[in-house]
This record gives C-alpha cells, sequence and structure tokens, in this order.
C-alpha cells in the first residue's frame, strides 16, 4: 500500500539573474517529480546540494505546498490546510543540524514538546518519552542537557522526539552530514533499528552513497529531476550515468566496475566489501 | 627543512581541579617544508587542541613549538605574528565571514597584516584563483553566495595571509561529493603550486588518503602514529582499535592479502587497486 | 567565558533541590522583602543565620557560591565604601573632607551584608533549580496575568528556547573569535574604540549565525506541530508537597522573628 504519493510535483523559485540586476528568473527546483513510497519501506533520496531533495522533505510534511501537483500522505491531500497538523503527526520531519531542533535545556522535556504540542495527556507522554528515549538508546542520558551531549548523541534526541509523536513516517533530511564518522554510524543504526523493529517508514535524504546502499530502493535526484530508482544494486550498478552526473559509487563498486570493464570475469557489481572480497577470492584464487 | 617542530606539548585544561582533563600528551614530532600531512582521530582526541596550539591560539601547558626555528612563545606579545605564519582555517569557516563584500573579507587578514593597498589587491586576487572564485564575485556579499562558495572565500581568506604551513579542520564537512573533489583538488594544487606545508584535519579517510604523503593519528590526546600515508593505512587493525576506519578499498585489498593474495599493502584510492589486481591477474595468465 | 557561576545549576538531591520551584520563587521574594527589612543588629543576625542555613542545606559546593559572590564584590565594596562616608552624627574620625560616623559603619555593614545575603539567596535558588524548572514555574505563576493579555506563554516559550541557546552562542562566540584571531583580528590591546571596533568581525558573524539558528528553529517547532500555547498539555505537573507547606512555615517564623526584633530592639539603621 503507498504511504505517500508525489504526483507531477513542481515548485519553482524566484531567484536573481545572474546576468542582469533586477531582473527575476523562475528557477524550478522540482521539475516534474512523482514517486510513491510504501508503508513500512526504507527509501534513500540521492543527490547533491541543490538538486530539490530537501524540497521534496519540506513537501512530505505540508510546510511546503507544490506550485502545481498533488501529494497525498496516507490518502490525505497536503494541500488541505485543515489536514496539517494531522500529516505533521504521521510524517515527522528530522533536520540536518541537530543544535537547531532541539528546544528544551533538558533531553527529556525536548522529546516532551511534540506530544506535549498536540495536547497528549501527561501520563501517556511521560509512557512515550521514555519509549522514545529507549529506541534510540539514549533513556539514560534523559536528565542531561543538550550541550553536553556528543553530535550523534544529539541527533538521536532529535529522532526521539519525532518518535514520541508516533508517527507513521519519519523523513530525515541529511541527518549525518554534520556528525563525525561515529555519530553517523550512531545514528544510521538508529535508523535502521527503527525501520525493521518498528515498521517506521524511513525516508533518508543523503548525499552519502554508503548510506544509501542497505535501503530497500533508491531515488536518485538530478537539477529537481528524478534521474533513476530502483533497489541500490539497480542504480548503483549504473555506475557511468552516476558518474555522468558527477554522483559518487561506493567504493566497491567502483573497483568492480572498471575490473569488469578490463574483461575481469565479474557480473554483478558489489556494493558491500564483504560481498566483493568474496568475489575477488573467486577470481584471483 | 623542518617548518614546524614541536617538543614534548602538552596541554591541560582545568588544571588542579575535578575536571582537569590532558587534552594533549607530551607529543614531538617535525614537519618538513612540502608536506602534505594529513590530521586524523576522532572526536576528542586532541587534534583541535592541537592544531590550535601551532598557532598559538592556544598556549600550551609545556613544552615548546618552533616555526621556521623559532620558539611561538619566546616574545608572548608578537604571538600575532605566528598566526600570520600558520594559517588556520576552522571547521566550517564560512561562519566567519562578515564583510560588505567578499573581497573586503579576504582582505580581512592581509590588513590585519599592515600591507600595502597594492600588495593587498595582489593578494586577494591569487587567493581567490587558487580556490576558484571568479572575480565577479568579489564584488558580491559574502552572504549571498553559495554555501560551497562561501566556504571557498572563507578559506581564501586564510590562504591571502601567505602561511607558511596551512591547517584546515575538517574543509570538506557538509559539502556533497562534487564540492568535496573540487576542494580538495584545490587544495592540492595549491601546496603543490607553493610547495608550502598542508595540515589535513580530518574524519574522511578516503580525502587523507587521496591527497596526503603523511599521516599523523592522534588518539586519547597521544601522538598514536606518524608516517607515510601508505604505512599507516597498512595497519588498518590498529587503526580500527582507535575507532577510526580506514578507506574500504583499502580495507578489501588487505583482505585479499590476508586471504593469502598476492598484492601490495597500503593500496589507498581505487585506480591503484584495479591496476594492481589486473596486473596480478595479468602476471598468472587470467586476462 | 563559559565559566560564569551566577545562575548555573547545579545538579543534587538536597532538600532545596527537591521543593516546588514555584514555592522556592514566592519564598525566595519573602525572604528578599525581609532583608530589606532588617533595622537592627538581632534582625540582621536573624537573616545571616538563616542564609547560612540555606547554604549549607543545598549542598552546593561553597567554592560556586564564593564564585558568583566575586562577580559581584565590587559593586559590594563600593557601594558599603559610599555609605561608610555619608553617616550622620558625631564623626569618629576626620580627614579632610572625609568622616566616619558610627552611623556611617552601621549603614555600610547593613548594606554589604543586605547586598551579599541577596546573592546568595539568589544563587541558592539558581544552584538548586534547573532554569527549565525555574521558567516553568515563573509560566505557572503567571498564568493569572493572562487576563490582562500578558502573552505569558509567549514569554515561558522565549526564555526556554534563550536557555537552550545561550551555552550554544557561547560556545560559538568563543569559536568565532578562534577564527577571526587566525586571521590576525587584535582583540586584546589597542584604545577602547580600537576595542569595540574589532569586536564587529566577531559580532556579526554571530548575528547571522543567531538568525539562522532562529529560522532553522522555527521550522523544527513547526514540524513538531507547535502552534502556541493553546491545547498544549505538559508532561510534568508541578505539586505542592509536605516539604514545601514546612519550608513556608519556616520562613513565616522568619518573618515573625525579624519583626519581633525590630519591635522589640531599637533600630540601627532607618
Amino acid at each position: 500500500m503507498d504511504f505517500i504519493t508525489a504526483q507531477n510535483l513542481v515548485f519553482r523559485y524566484l531567484e536573481e539573474d545572474e546576468t542582469q540586476v533586477n531582473t527575476k528568473v523562475v528557477r524550478n527546483v522540482l521539475d516534474d517529480v512523482s514517486f510513491n513510497i510504501k508503508k513500512g519501506e526504507f527509501v534513500a533520496l540521492l543527490g547533491h546540494n541543490g538538486c530539490g531533495k530537501s524540497t521534496i522533505s519540506k513537501h512530505l510534511n505540508a510546510m511546503l505546498l507544490p506550485d502545481s501537483g498533488k501529494v497525498y500522505v496516507d490518502s490525505l491531500d497536503t494541500a488541505d490546510e485543515d489536514e496539517d497538523f494531522t500529516i505533521r503527526k504521521k510524517v515527522g520531519l528530522v533536520l540536518q543540524n541537530p543544535d537547531n531542533q532541539l528546544v528544551a535545556s533538558v533531553v527529556e522535556e525536548d522529546v516532551a514538546f511534540g506530544p506535549e504540542n498536540i495536547g497528549i495527556e501527561p501520563k501517556e507522554i511521560r509512557r512515550r518519552v521514555d519509549n522514545a528515549l529507549k529506541a534510540v538508546d539514549m533513556y539514560d542520558y534523559r536528565n542531561q542537557p543538550p550541550h553536553k551531549l556528543s553530535g550523534g548523541q544529539k541527533q538521536r534526541v532529535a529522532i526521539a522526539g519525532i518518535i514520541a509523536m508516533e508517527p507513521s513516517c519519519i523523513v530525515l533530511d541529511e541527518p549525518t552530514a554534520m556528525l563525525d564518522p561515529k555519530g553517523r554510524e550512531e545514528v544510521m543504526s538508529t535508523i535502521k533499528r527503527l525501520n525493521r523493529e518498528q515498521g517506521i517508514t524511513i525516508v533518508l535524504i543523503t548525499h552519502y552513497m554508503e548510506e544509501a546502499v542497505d535501503a530497500d530502493r533508491v531515488i536518485v535526484m538530478d537539477d529537481g529531476k528524478i534521474l533513476t530508482q530502483g533497489t541500490p544494486q539497480e542504480v548503483f550498478s549504473q555506475v557511468e550515468l552516476l558518474k555522468r552526473h558527477r554522483l559518487d559509487v561506493p567504493q566497491v563498486t567502483e573497483l568492480c566496475y572498471n575490473l569488469k570493464a578490463r574483461g575481469v570475469d565479474i557480473d554483478t557489481l558489489s556494493l558491500h566489501s564483504d560481498e566483493c572480497i568474496e568475489k575477488l577470492l573467486e577470481v584471483l584464487k | 627543512m623542518s617548518a614546524i617542530k614541536v617538543e614534548n606539548l602538552s596541554c591541560v585544561y582545568g588544571a588542579k581541579t575535578p575536571f582537569e582533563q590532558h587534552a594533549v600528551k607530551k607529543v614531538s614530532f617535525e614537519i618538513n617544508k612540502g608536506d602534505f600531512v594529513g590530521l586524523i582521530g576522532h572526536t576528542g582526541s586532541g587534534k583541535s587542541t592541537l592544531v590550535q596550539m601551532l598557532n598559538g591560539l592556544i598556549k600550551p601547558t609545556t613544552g615548546k613549538v618552533y616555526v621556521d626555528s623559532v620558539d611561538l612563545w619566546a616574545k608572548p606579545k608578537e604571538i600575532r605574528k605566528f598566526r600570520f605564519k600558520v594559517g588556520l582555517v576552522f571547521q566550517y569557516p564560512e561562519y566567519q565571514l562578515f564583510e560588505e563584500t567578499v573581497y573586503k573579507d579576504i582582505a580581512f587578514g592581509p590588513t590585519n597584516m599592515g600591507l600595502s593597498q597594492s600588495e593587498i589587491k595582489e593578494r586577494v586576487i591569487h587567493a581567490a584563483n587558487f580556490v576558484g572564485l571568479k572575480d565577479e564575485l568579489l564584488n558580491k556579499s559574502p552572504f549571498d553566495l553559495s554555501g560551497g562558495e562561501k566556504r571557498r572565500a572563507a578559506i581564501a581568506g586564510v590562504i591571502a595571509m601567505d602561511p607558511q604551513v596551512l591547517i584546515l579542520d575538517e574543509p570538506t564537512a557538509g559539502l556533497d561529493p562534487v564540492g568535496r573533489n573540487v576542494l580538495l583538488s584545490q587544495i592540492s594544487q595549491y601546496q603543490k603550486a607553493k610547495n608550502n606545508t598542508v595540515i589535513l584535519v580530518s574524519h574522511s579517510m578516503e580525502d587523507v588518503a587521496r591527497v596526503t604523503n603523511k599521516v599523523m593519528v592522534m588518539n586519547k590526546g597521544n601522538l598514536a602514529m606518524f608516517d607515510d600515508t601508505a604505512a599507516v593505512f597498512a595497519r588498518s587493525d590498529e587503526l580500527s582499535k582507535m575507532g577510526l576506519r580506514v578507506p574500504q578499498i583499502t580495507r578489501v585489498i588487505e583482505a585479499l592479502r590476508e586471504k593469502g593474495i598476492d598484492l601490495p599493502s597500503g593500496v589507498l584510492t581505487v585506480d591503484k587497486a584495479v591496476m594492481e589486481i589486473t596486473e596480478l591477474l595479468k602476471k598468472e595468465g587470467k586476462l | 567565558m563559559r565559566d560564569i557561576a551566577f545562575g548555573q545549576f547545579y545538579p543534587g538531591h538536597s532538600l532545596l533541590h527537591k521543593l516546588d520551584p514555584r514555592a522556592k520563587i514566592i519564598l525566595l521574594v519573602a525572604f528578599i522583602v525581609l532583608v530589606f527589612c532588617t533595622a537592627n543588629y538581632a534582625a540582621l543576625a536573624v537573616v545571616v543565620a538563616s542564609v547560612i542555613g540555606v547554604i549549607l542545606l543545598s549542598k552546593v559546593p561553597l567554592r560556586l557560591y564564593f564564585k558568583s559572590l566575586k562577580m559581584i564584590i565590587f559593586i559590594v565594596l563600593i557601594t558599603s565604601a559610599l555609605n561608610l562616608f555619608y553617616g550622620t552624627g558625631e564623626p569618629l574620625w576626620e580627614f579632610w573632607v572625609f568622616k566616619i560616623t558610627l552611623a556611617g559603619i552601621n549603614n555600610a555593614v547593613f548594606v554589604g551584608a543586605r547586598i551579599i545575603s541577596l546573592i546568595l539567596i539568589s544563587s541558592a535558588l539558581t544552584f538548586t533549580t534547573s532554569p527549565n524548572d525555574l521558567t516553568d514555574a515563573l509560566e505557572r505563576l503567571m498564568k493569572p496575568l493572562n487576563v490582562f493579555h500578558v502573552k505569558v506563554h509567549e514569554i515561558a516559550m522565549m526564555m526556554t528556547i534563550a536557555l537552550r541557546f545561550v551555552p550554544l552562542l557561547l560556545e560559538e562566540t568563543d569559536k568565532i573569535m578562534s577564527a577571526q584571531k587566525s586571521r590576525g583580528a587584535d582583540m586584546e590591546s589597542g584604545s577602547l574604540i580600537q576595542r569595540i571596533k574589532a569586536l564587529i568581525p566577531v559580532l556579526i558573524p554571530l548575528f547571522v549565525s543567531a538568525f539562522r539558528r532562529a529560522y532553522e528553529l522555527a521550522v523544527a517547532m513547526e514540524c513538531r506541530c507547535y502552534q502556541g500555547g493553546e491545547g498544549r498539555t505538559r508532561m510534568k505537573s508541578l505539586k505542592l508537597s509536605y516539604r514545601d507547606y514546612v519550608s513556608s512555615a519556616v520562613v513565616v517564623v522568619l518573618i515573625v522573628g525579624v519583626v519581633l526584633c525590630n519591635v522589640l530592639l531599637p533600630h540601627t539603621v532607618r
């Protein structure tokens, strides 16, 4: 069943013309973009900065409305103003900078912020906050101030703040871009666990290819359009297409691709190192 | 010839309080002129404290820093002079932009050095060139630039001081693959053109592997390794014990070596790996 | 920059930590009034003794209290010194235009002791109450002001956000200062005007960053369904317990004590 359907999204910005002063040109940030996301799916949205992927994230929870086209969340039209908060309860959005999305000076109070906004009973909030903090493995830090935490921990608290609203879907807009490798790993394993164990639909927006290889489906954006989509295997096998659009592929995939091009007997391009090592052993032994 | 030399350098925060913390512990090393050094270590390993001691922002608790064989703290009042010799670009340097135009912002450092207007102009244009900022951008407000351009303008602001040692703290953080690649090759070109010493602090092993010829590894305030890049990444077991990961490609080749495949250690790039594997296959007559 | 002691929360489990923050605020106000009502040494002794009692009860290291005093000790000394020379009556000691009288000495002692008591007792409040509890309590105490169209929830939300972002912006100031110093900015020398000018490269990036953060925070809050105070619930509800009643009783006893001292004994100061 489709949880989110986006049909022919167009979104425009007016921006200043580079060549002429005081004239505005229309730029299509999203240019006829259609996709759907199934319940329980883990979708990675790839592309470089300015390709329109962040604009998509804000369309999924009615923070932005398309200039033309439609977004349906659980059959609700995002253009329907009365449904804004219903939609935001269903689709939580986690942003890039963890520092700028935490409101309170105590971890658990921040996690409670969302449920408090939608008028949940105090006892129920307590239950949700505790569960959410346990789900991201931050329960032991519930009485700490956020500024004493590491980047990865802060981002997990931000995720907990969304989980406490019990959404069916979490959209994460480059949640690891500002983190160190350890923080990135913490956040990624948390996201995967939430998807696997709690069945939460995940839309992960990123420019790190390594983060996309474990998704169920990858959508690649370039210049406001969908370039290609499919399973990670399908997408990353198109090394030439991705390179032409100046996108990276995982190093092992590139290795397999280049070896294959030189006539080495490799049928499928690996995405993970273990797979690649095995395959190369077969060839080299 | 040594560009920067460090002897028994230590830094203690909050000495004699319950919060006493040894950020850097008795570190000694010597970096030669023209070296491109990667500095790696996970968050809290003492990297940031160390680089801030190299340009005199933090005064070491004990030990000495020599730049061009001159003791940094011999005359504490003249410490500002060394900031021009050891240029430090902070993480997310675009957050330091403040002037009305990009030109004026890049000129901030040279102006503080007390240079003449003509010399300042020359340096600004030169520095903007190195980081690939187009001339027409120089008269724009720095706040109107794109994210990647802001980053490059900020780096140009340090390059314009023409430092003998350039230290960059995570210059590619938050950039997408294109931005990352472009910036890295610009830094690399700068290093080659000037033959200056560059220290690249980074979490990205791929970046470090790509551009540096030496690598320093900091772990819990100690200098754990300091060697040629290939030699450091060949010690992947030790690195992973410190919470550091070697580039994926290096890991794969190391794993193949362990299984008895005759490949060299310290392969850092995909191109090199492709070359080594095809050569091996040719040698064995399988290709 | 980061060790500003005044107003810093020191987590703990003392009786003072456990009191209801609303009770603590009301008791603090009562105490402040009390401090200014002291008219003779007996009353002052009662106040000083209770300040010492509160400090001991808070189980916060004395070092922190000294730190918060250190910031203000100059003001105390100057006001005391001024009062010293403004007494009326027989001079005990005279030099040129300066003369010191018994009343002057009394004034100086009272002013000094009052200010110090005030700082110590308010520090005790902020040391034992988390900033969040404090804003929360203020919001609840000010709720009746809603009648007068005072936006109590909005004010409290502003305080909460300010509290959250103060440490962040301090850290950021530090970082920007280091970055500009690395570009040769000179912030330590020069005349006053030069030093103020030297702050521009720090202040502009700081403002830009604060606005960017504010924008992003607003987006994040909207994503989390924030729509003002209406229909909002709270996870933690405040409840007065026996401790709050007992402490209120103690403060009442203190008030009675001071009033008795003032009434029964002659006044030393106006």
